[in-house]
């Protein structure tokens, strides 16, 4: 990738629906502006149904535009014989958002996108002579055109292109995920295309249906974000990916050229492989110096005063033209009226007659001819006067809007100056503040300071400190781990309480570090590669420690890790920093557990909200190809009975999860952590109600002892509601906890087993959990039937002492205190019959819940016994394994 | 012949030759001729009645001959005279005219020739404008580019 005179990979950039196609027409602009030509090797396509949005892609060459109009509607159904009546037509522009659309549009119009990208892709190969071909495909999940046709296209050409060339395309994708702001449509629509292309990637085998071939075609593909920690990255985005794409060499002819070989496409593919069924998301963090940005602001400076020196003049000049024009008007008004009296002299002269008058008609015709002239050039020139005024109104008026501009050029240089000192830095762009003195000092040594790098600029203001603050220490820190642009929790101590992470590093399936940080080999993603960018010399080996953060990011983030230093000259001034993540693990830790990938709480809810007819619109894959869908998935197809087959298709999607189904086992502990943690929690909680009886009762009566006991028993009544309230919440919460069981049961159902290891820890936590919930059915059982009779002896006591009051004690304060005490005897044996029937009902759940445990052990064992047979297992594991499968067979009987 | 024949003829002569410049040169329109023609006629008539007096005088007293002959003579000088006066007036009437049409003609040029100037220094303005709105444009689209 170093030297590109070589380079005979063909590229392809391929940018579909709106967004795709803007972002296509970004990198294209960007590739122009600094390169000023397009490399031989590479073309940039862009596939759209809504035509303005093509026309505003005006980088892009008019014959790799691909814009596919609306057929009508009988063309439609007949194409698509599958499609239902309300999605023959699309309201709105393109696809009118509306996925099932987009792939009948794409199956009317699949002839025509191959045409011109076979023909883009022979160009390239009859230009460059290579028959490899890395080709990168943009769009957007929300909008109906890109979602839809992301797959069959990506699939199409890679079948294409082996057919064709040999050899098969390497192809990365990127999808840019809607914000939380956006209506529920796009929304679900994003929610639809993740899990199509999670399923599609979860195939890595070929699997050719029909001539067609639905194992995964992407090498990487990577997940951004609109939305960044709430707020809208858009610029960032649009700023990010050409960045990304130019300055690391994917294509090249950028606008940095580096030095040396970084990465190339076979070992990024390398690093990916294994991790191809998973997502991957790009980091982008940059400080830069911002030189750019000082010279504009110096050269605004110096321009103001001469623009408003020449405005001044222009005013002035323009004032004497109007005076002029003034004087000018009325000498022809004064010249008009002049030639009329001339002509009239002419005719008086000419009109004499007779013998003692002598007419020269000679002198008479050159005076009129002269007068005439006059006249004709004096009409033009009232004309040319006035339009001359217009044009010095049109001047002025000129005049007043460069003066606004000058405004604008004074509120630049303003704006520039607040720039320069008071940046709006973000978490992944920091522009380093200048003080208006350092802004005046370096005017002086403007000139040196485009030779000078970052770090001698720094120095030289004698910011060294602050330099290597923000461009070495983030990468020491770790920071740029946590700037993915996505919303991407890399760790599940994020996301769960810190009561179940004990619970799970107890049983050994989280470990902590020596700072308290999680580390937890499943949650980690696959492959970190941190690419530091700039100038050789703004390098600084001894402060950067890539090795220490290499050990921090395997220890805690990623499975592996690599620091890369490029060395790229045009970059004298910046100090970028890229990251690729490789293997993201969208899916949630736990159940009822945030997703890792935030944007899913968002799609889920809107996907959500769309009952099933209405769920079709948000779905692509499958449609109207019922046979492949068959024979992948397994669900039976009726041939011709399009509505049952799409119907069995829409509810195939809607039932799937993103989710690996390895992943689903570690749910499993994070549950059964749960299930622990509440069985403590009930056992506390009934040992409480246990003491809740032992009120004392007073042996002899004293008006203290019945104040006392008054109080003894409001407090009591207060605490049985409380004890009533809290086993109506546990046994809710029992349920809740019995469904999350259920759940993970029945997901695990078919799923391949984990390693033996893990399953012996899961043994020990059911085990262990089946032994507390045993321990407490039978503290339940024991305390519920105590719980009302013990109460009912305690009423009964202190009514005994009440009735023992001796009459002439009764006075009204007496009187006042027993009739309170009786009510809350009253109130007491009434809220204990409930809170006893209360702790009774916690019983069922938890019955159910320990059958559910039972069945999960089952599971476990089989799983258990199936790879005690398997030859290949970890040595610790067999340790382990007769103990549990002894635990296993006792608890069978 | 007598002289004072001689000096008549020169006259009627000068008449003639008024008569033929005024028509041949000058081109004066016929109505004007009547009278130096009339003048060289009675010239003639002069002479004749001088050469001829004794004859065509004889009615008259020989003291009434020289008066009616001077007064034929000066009659036709006279008529001579106004023509050429008429002539001069007519002219210089036309003169006037002509410089007054000339002047007209001239400010007219002048004023043509400042509104000229004064739209090619406006077009000056609009090109000097026109590049600092191009300048400030560069430098707002720079802006964006080092956003």
């Amino acid at each position: 990738m170093g030297d590109r005179s070589e380079d005979t990979v063909n590229r392809m950039v391929i940018g579909i629906g709106g967004q795709g196609s803007f972002i296509v027409n970004n990198i294209l602009r960007m590739l122009k502006r600094k390169t000023g030509k397009i490399p031989k090797n590479e073309e940039f396509l862009i596939i759209d149904t809504d035509q303005a949005s093509a026309n505003a892609c005006t980088e892009v060459e008019e014959r790799w535009k691909i814009v596919l109009s609306r057929p009508d509607t009988i063309l439609m159904k007949n194409a698509n014989r599958w499609l239902p009546d309300p999605y023959l037509s699309a309201a709105g522009a393109g696809c009118g958002q509306h996925r099932i659309y987009g792939r009948a549009m794409y199956n009317v119009h699949r002839e025509r996108i191959f045409n011109a990208i076979g023909a883009a892709a022979s160009e390239l190969r009859n230009r460059t002579g290579g028959k490899d071909f890395f080709i990168i495909m943009v769009c957007a999940f929300g909008g109906g055109t890109g979602s839809s046709m992301l797959l069959d296209i990506a699939i199409d050409i890679r079948d294409w292109i082996s057919r064709q060339f040999g050899s098969e395309p390497v192809i990365f994708g990127m999808g840019i995920l809607p914000s939380s702001k956006e209506s529920a449509l796009p929304t679900a629509n994003a929610l639809g295309t993740l899990k199509e292309l999670h399923f599609l990637m979860s195939h890595s085998e070929d699997i050719i249906v029909e001539d067609k071939n639905y194992s995964n075609p992407f090498k990487l593909f990577f997940l951004l974000g609109r939305d960044l920690q709430g707020q809208n990255r858009d610029e960032e985005l649009e700023r990010a990916i050409p960045r990304f794409l130019l300055d690391l060499g994917f294509l090249p002819g950028g606008t940095v050229e580096m030095r040396g070989k970084w990465l190339d496409l076979n070992d990024l593919q390398n690093r990916a492989r294994g991790y191809e069924n998973r997502f991957d998301s790009l980091g982008y963090y940059e400080c830069v110096f911002p030189t750019e940005k000082l010279f504009l602001y110096y050269d605004v400076e110096d321009e103001i005063p001469v623009v408003r020196e020449k405005l001044v003049e222009i005013e002035a000049r323009v004032a004497e033209i109007r005076g002029k024009i003034e004087s000018q008007r009325s000498e022809l008004e004064r010249y008009s009226s002049r030639i009329k009296e001339v002509q009239r002299m002419i005719e008086d002269f000419e009109s004499r007659a007779g013998l003692l008058t002598y007419v020269n008609t000679a002198a008479i015709e050159e005076a009129r001819a002269k007068v005439e002239r006059a006249r004709k050039k004096l009409v033009e020139l009232k004309e040319t006067v006035f339009d001359l005024e217009v044009r010095v109104n049109d001047a002025e008026e000129e005049k007043r809007q460069t003066e606004r501009r000058l405004e604008r050029l004074d509120a630049l240089r303003n704006k520039l100056l607040r720039e320069l000192g008071a940046p709006k830095n973000t978490r992944s762009y920091h522009q380093i503040e200048l003080t208006e003195e350092e802004i005046k000092s370096l005017k002086r040594s403007r000139e040196d300071l485009k030779k000078m790098s970052f770090k001698e600029i720094m120095q030289h203001l004698g910011r060294e400190d602050e330099y290597f603050r923000w461009t070495h220490a983030p990468i020491n820190e770790g920071d740029i781990i946590f700037n993915p642009m996505l919303n991407y929790r890399h760790s599940i101590e994020n996301v769960m309480a810190s009561q179940y992470i004990e619970i799970l590093h107890d049983y050994g399936f989280v470990e902590v570090d020596a700072q308290g940080n999680i580390m937890n080999e499943e949650e980690k993603f696959g492959h970190f590669i941190a690419v530091l960018s700039s100038r050789a010399d703004n390098f600084d080996d001894a402060r950067l420690g890539g090795g220490a953060f290499k050990s921090m990011v395997t220890e805690r983030f990623a499975k592996d890790a690599d620091v890369l230093k490029l060395d790229t000259p045009a970059r004298a001034h910046s100090f970028a920093i890229y990251t690729l993540m490789i293997g993201l693990q969208p899916w949630s830790p736990g159940p009822d557990l945030p997703p890792r990938l935030r944007e899913l709480e968002w799609l889920e809810y809107a996907y959500r909200q769309s009952d099933f007819a209405r769920l079709q619109r948000h779905h692509s894959l499958f449609y109207g190809t019922s046979k492949p869908f068959s024979i992948i998935t397994g669900i039976e197809y009726i041939p011709g009975a399009e509505e049952k087959n799409r119907d069995a298709v829409t509810k195939f999607w809607k039932n799937y999860e993103i989710i690996e189904p390895e992943a689903i086992w570690n749910n499993t502990p994070i549950v059964l952590a749960r299930c622990l943690k509440m069985f403590d929690n009930l056992l506390s909680g009934l040992d409480v109600a246990d003491n809740l009886n032992s009120i004392r009762i007073p042996d002899s009566y004293s008006i203290a002892n019945l104040t006392m006991l008054v109080h003894e028993l409001e407090n009591a009544a207060r605490n049985v509601e409380k004890l009533k309230r809290w086993t109506k919440e546990a046994s809710r919460g029992f349920g809740q906890l019995k469904s999350q069981l259920d759940g993970v049961i029945a997901r695990l159902k078919g799923v391949k087993p984990p390693l033996t290891a893990k399953v012996a820890k899961m043994m020990r936590m059911i085990d262990d959990a089946i032994r507390d919930m045993e321990i407490l059915l039978d503290r339940i059982n024991d305390i519920s039937k105590r719980f009302s009779s013990d109460m009912n002896a305690m009423v009964e006591n202190a009514k005994t002492f009440i009735g023992a009051i001796p009459s002439d004690e009764t006075s009204s304060a007496v009187i006042r205190h027993i009739t309170k005490a009786e009510s809350e005897l009253s109130r007491l044996k009434d809220e204990s019959v409930k809170a006893s029937r209360g702790i009774r009902d916690m019983g069922e759940p938890l019955a159910a819940m320990l059958s559910s445990l039972r069945e999960l052990k089952g599971m476990i064992g089989e799983t258990e016994e199936e790879q005690g047979e398997q030859p290949v297992v970890e040595p610790q594991a067999n340790i382990e394994l007769p103990e549990l499968s002894l635990d296993m067979g006792g608890e069978d009987e | 012949m007598e002289p004072f024949s001689i000096v008549i003829l020169i006259v009627a002569c000068v008449m003639i030759v008024e008569v033929l410049l005024l028509l041949v040169r000058l081109k004066v329109e016929k109505v004007l001729l009547l009278m130096p023609g009339a003048g060289a006629v009675l010239e003639f008539v002069a002479f004749a009645l001088y050469e001829y007096r004794d004859k065509l005088l004889s009615p008259v007293s020989e003291s009434v001959r020289p008066v009616i002959i001077y007064l034929v003579l000066v009659a036709g000088i006279v008529l001579g005279m106004i023509s050429i006066v008429i002539w001069l007036r007519g002219e210089r009437e036309a003169k006037s005219l002509i410089s007054a049409a000339k002047s007209i003609d001239g400010a007219v040029t002048r004023i043509e020739s400042e509104v000229q100037s004064s739209g090619m220094e406006i077009e000056h303005f609009d090109e000097e404008m026109g590049d600092i709105k191009k300048k400030i444009a560069d430098y707002e689209s720079r802006e964006k580019e080092v956003e």
